[in-house]
């Protein structure tokens, strides 16, 4: 595209400007409520010191990468996909960290795991059984073990309020839980829930693309779950990204595999006493620079504060400007804002809505008030590396571990050429990455 | 062939070209250390060439930035501050060696692919056998000039000239002091003992090379001093003649110490010594046009006594201005004072004996000459060497365009002065230095087939203080050495060139040498032109050229993948080392002695 810097661009801006201006507008007064809630809402704490007495604890983060379309055979295509993770001891004493040794069985290298993966587009049954035993290869279950065990549960919440002097029945199979459901009033989306393939498919699964990402969530999970069935105890995993579910509307259970595996970990960190934290950046969550603008002007840009988003589930007041994005907090998690200081975007964190009742939640609102502050200040205190300052720094080692540059993606393609040339095959058949972006 | 490698340093985190970024406990690198790389897989052997070193933290870009950041946010501290240390090593990923099956040998290749994550880092100071093994193809396998150097360190393992290399020419910079004439002596010495190997294995003639040395400064023949240490060409010289007179003869000619006269030298060299005589005859105009500028009016005047006088200098010499009037007024004293060089040196005689046909002869048959220049005026000095190189030059292109001994011969004559054809072709009666011998494979007829020029040594003339002859301020009009720096190849002739100012040698000359030695450099400038002038990529190196200190280098040949930092030889000490090997080189070749030959070699 030739841009031309004249008048007719000029109109151009004038137009979206004033569209986005009329958005604001009409939203005014929605927005004005609700940072009036949040503004009731949000708590300013003080940040721990640097180096303080403070009980140290573990710590890790993961984060996952890789690349698509590594090389192509044909319609064929090879994918990459990487997952890193970031482990250390806070020394508060010290006012720095200690790198855990650890190493979880999953990794493939000492910071990490890679995988390949063969998607083809056309045989999406063949996908879904390489979708299948990747999962059992690398979360070290099968999904249909998962999806019973935390389908159980979901149950088990709603039939134990229900009827309190029953002992809940013992599920072994789909047909006992099917019982159990109808009997708590739980809606099941299938009747016959282990015939995943139809149901258990993002929308954009479909897409090779949608499948990239699905297998992706597989491995960081993988790689989560690895760590938290390690010797070293965290108190704090950290994720990146939500604890977005997707749920059909009407519907209390997730949809996807991969959400699945998210619930079934959570589940599992819950009784490992470790939290599990999952960051992201607020572009999903609207108006967010709007609220830390005015905001800031109230309390001064460097004021460390962050607010709980009230939920419907637990019958409180929706914010407005989130009536359309019900998925926010997510189905079971509990989110927060937390800003950290005005040179730094406000950051959206999910809590597991389970870790949360039993660790956070208090009907004596002092009580929760504390314990949300000793979290708070925890956290903080673990997003002030200086290379990362106002981010959590196992999160930013984790990305630095995984992200494949481009010079990797070509190294590993390369070698991977090479090792079917060697086995015969002949080199030409492959389209490398850097001729498809036509460097080559 | 398995490596034995040292235990590694450190694993590598990340990586280019032009860096690594290895996690190791606190080492401190040297500049120029050579870093292997084992990848947790596969065949490849990575070599990386350190330049510079930091020890920094992991993932941090910009430290100036992180310390602002410091001051700025009071709260902030560095997580990990013991294990995060890491060293980030700039320099060359030089590339990597694969063993080849078929050879057994370890074959180095250009960096098409980089070392990946988690190799692991060896120091190959640490196991100079298994770097040998990787650089095998790279370090050389003719002339030695040195040993590898790394950082400070200099390993056990040769660097070496390829004779294949030398006709593509040899380029040697150094600013004063830096070891230029070590290693002229180191190569000479090299070469003399390369030939004495090849004739005893009774190699072909190729494998030999025939140095026509000009010794400015007249200290090769006692050569160099370190400490209270001093060798030179003599002691070679006395020591091949206990070899046995087949010996010396196969690589020196009966007197191969030319010098002005004998009266300057000293006795025990006298044996060696020969004053240099030339024919005036010998001379043609060219020999003058390229050594000195004169205007067309005298070219014209030169050419026109040339065509009616075989000694052409003493007939203008002997010329009156009166007697000549087509050409400008002034044209013939010009002309005169021009010649003043020619005509006033005892070397350029009148009469009919000459050296030059004995000097092309033994040149070609693989000797060695030292060239006195100490005592010569620098024009006697140009014309002698350019007269001798196009001479040279001359016959091996007669040779090249004729396939028949009586096609060569008209040839000669068409491009000598008919007295020197004359003699090299033995058409004169007492010319004992008929190339026939030398030139004809075997007869065909009543004629001979010629040899071809591969059959033939290689010509090296080295040239001292290069740019006072091939400097950019050198007449370019039919200067034998731009023929020569652009054709030796075909004919097989090099030039080594010996200066210390790269930046002032003529350009020409430069863009065509294929192999330099760049030793410690003046300045900045130096450093600079040696960088563009190699043929290998050293762009980098700037850094290195800095911390060279005397006798190490940095060499670079167009058939080699990377530049090899060397420490040349410290010669006297090289010499006394390879003594016994003059002396006794049956011996140390471990080669019985072949019966005397009945033909009694030529003296
Ligand atoms: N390879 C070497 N090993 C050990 N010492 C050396 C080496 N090369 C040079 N030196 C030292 O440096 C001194 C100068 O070396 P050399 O005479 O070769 O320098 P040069 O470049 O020829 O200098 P000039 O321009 O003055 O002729 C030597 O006397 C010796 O002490
Ligand atoms: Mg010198």
């Amino acid at each position: 595209m030739q841009v031309f810097f004249d008048e007719t661009i000029e109109n151009e801006f004038a137009r979206v400007y004033k569209r986005f201006k009329k958005f604001e507008l009409e939203s005014d007064e929605a927005y004005q409520d609700d940072l009036d809630y949040l503004k009731r809402n949000l708590v300013v704490f003080e940040p721990l010191p640097t180096k303080c007495q403070h009980e140290n604890f573990n710590v890790t983060a993961i984060d996952g990468s890789g690349a698509d379309s590594l090389v192509m055979l044909n319609d064929i295509a090879i994918h990459l996909l990487t997952a890193g993770f970031a482990a250390d001891k806070t020394c508060f004493e010290d006012g720095t960290t200690e790198q855990l040794n650890t190493r979880p069985p999953i990794c493939t290298h000492p910071e990490g795991l890679m995988r390949l993966i063969i998607l083809r587009e056309d045989k999406s049954k063949e996908v879904w059984e390489e979708f299948l035993s990747f999962i059992k290869y690398n979360y070290n279950e099968e999904l249909e073990t998962v999806v019973l065990r935390v389908l159980r549960d979901f149950v088990y919440h709603k039939y134990v309020p229900k009827f309190p002097n029953d002992t809940f029945p013992d599920i072994k199979s789909s047909i006992d839980l099917h019982k159990a459901a109808i009997k708590a009033g739980f809606k099941l989306h299938k009747s016959d829930i282990f015939d995943f393939s139809e149901w258990m498919v993002s929308p954009r699964a479909a897409a090779v693309q949608g499948w990239f990402e699905q297998f992706r969530e597989v491995v960081e999970y993988s790689l989560a779950h690895s760590l938290l069935n390690s010797d070293t105890k965290f108190k704090y995993i950290f994720l990146d990204g939500s604890l977005n579910m997707l749920l059909s509307p009407g519907q209390e259970q997730p949809r996807l595999a991969s959400n699945y595996l998210l619930r079934d970990l959570c589940k599992k960190s819950l009784n490992k006493e470790t939290c599990i934290v999952a960051v992201s950046k607020t572009t999903t969550f609207p108006f967010v620079y709007r609220i830390a603008q005015d905001l800031e002007k109230e309390l001064g840009g460097e004021k460390k504060w962050f607010v709980r988003i009230p939920s419907k589930q637990r019958k409180e007041p929706t914010l407005k400007m989130l009536e359309n994005r019900p998925h926010i907090p997510p189905y079971y998690g509990v989110t927060y804002l937390y800003h950290f200081s005005s040179e730094v975007p406000i950051l959206r964190i999910d809590l597991d809505y389970e870790w949360y009742m039993k660790n956070i939640f208090s009907e004596n609102t002092k009580i929760q008030k504390a314990k949300e502050l000793e979290l708070f200040q925890e956290i903080d205190w673990l997003s002030r590396d200086v290379r990362y300052f106002g981010y959590f720094f196992d999160l930013a080692f984790a990305h630095n571990s995984t992200v494949v540059s481009f010079a990797e993606r070509d190294v590993v393609a390369e070698q991977l050429i090479n090792y079917f040339a060697e086995q015969g095959e002949n080199p030409k058949m492959f389209i490398h990455p850097r001729r498809r972006l036509g460097l080559m | 062939m398995s490596l034995q490698l040292s235990e590694p340093i450190g694993v590598l985190a990340e990586g280019d070209i032009s860096f690594l970024k290895i996690v190791c406990s606190d080492i401190r690198f040297e500049i120029g250390e050579i870093l292997i790389i084992k990848p947790p897989t596969g065949k490849k052997m990575y070599m990386f060439r350190i330049m510079n070193y930091e020890n920094i933290l992991r993932n941090i870009q910009d430290l100036s930035a992180i310390a602002a950041n410091f001051l700025k946010n009071r709260e902030a501290y560095i997580a990990r501050v013991e294990s995060e240390k890491l060293v980030k090593v700039h320099g060359l990923l030089m590339g990597y060696s694969e063993l080849d099956a078929d050879s057994n040998k370890w074959i180095f290749k250009k960096p098409r692919s980089l070392p990946p994550h988690f190799s692991a880092v060896h120091r190959g100071a640490d196991c100079p056998e298994a770097l040998e093994l990787l650089l095998e193809k790279e370090i050389g396998q003719d002339l030695e000039i040195g040993k590898l150097l790394i950082g400070t360190k200099t390993l056990d393992l040769p660097i070496k000239i390829d004779i294949e290399s030398l006709p593509m020419h040899v380029q040697v910079a150094g600013t004063t002091g830096a070891g230029k004439s070590f290693f002229m002596l180191t190569f000479i010495t090299s070469a003399l003992k390369n030939n004495i190997v090849r004739f005893i294995k009774q190699e072909e003639m190729k494998k030999r090379v025939s140095v026509f040395m000009i010794d400015v400064h007249d200290e090769y023949m006692r050569g160099l001093r370190h400490e209270d240490k001093r060798y030179g060409l003599i002691d070679i010289a006395d020591a091949t003649i206990k070899a046995g007179n087949e010996v010396y003869d196969s690589i020196f000619a009966d007197k191969f110490y030319l010098t002005r006269d004998l009266s300057g030298v000293s006795k025990e060299m006298q044996k060696y010594a020969q004053p240099i005589r030339i024919r005036r005859e010998d001379l043609s105009v060219s020999d003058i046009t390229s050594v000195m500028t004169v205007t067309d009016q005298m070219l014209g005047y030169m050419s026109m006594k040339a065509v009616t006088n075989e000694d052409w200098v003493t007939a203008i010499e002997k010329e009156s201005e009166a007697e000549v009037t087509s050409f400008v007024k002034g044209t013939i004293s010009a002309v005169k004072r021009r010649l003043y060089p020619i005509t006033r040196s005892s070397i350029f005689t009148e009469n009919k004996y000459s050296d030059l046909a004995e000097i092309v002869y033994n040149i070609e048959r693989g000797c060695f000459y030292n060239f006195s220049t100490a005592l010569l005026s620098s024009t006697e000095q140009f014309i002698v060497i350019t007269m001798l190189a196009r001479t040279l030059l001359s016959i091996r292109q007669s040779l090249l365009s004729s396939t028949k001994w009586s096609q060569f011969k008209d040839q000669v004559y068409q491009r000598l002065p008919k007295t020197i054809a004359s003699e090299l072709l033995g058409d004169n009666p007492s010319s004992k230095f008929s190339l026939k011998e030398l030139y004809t494979a075997d007869k065909d007829g009543s004629d001979y087939r010629m040899k071809t020029i591969d059959k033939l040594p290689v010509i090296m003339l080295t040239i001292e203080e290069a740019p006072s002859i091939l400097g950019s301020q050198m007449s370019k009009e039919g200067n034998v050495f731009i023929d020569i720096s652009r054709q030796g190849r075909k004919f097989n002739i090099g030039m080594l060139l010996i200066t210390q100012n790269i930046s002032s040698m003529e350009h020409i000359i430069l863009a065509n040498t294929n192999t330099e030695l760049n030793l410690m450099l003046g300045n900045e400038i130096e450093i600079r032109q040696a960088i563009i002038n190699a043929s290998n990529n050293i762009a980098g190196y700037e850094h290195e050229f800095k911390v060279l200190s005397r006798g190490e280098a940095i060499f670079t040949n167009s058939l080699r993948n990377i530049p090899l930092p060397v420490k040349v030889s410290n010669v006297p000490l090289y010499i006394e080392n390879e003594l016994p090997f003059f002396t006794n080189p049956y011996q140390k070749l471990n080669v019985k002695k072949a019966r005397e030959k009945t033909k009694a070699p030529i003296l």
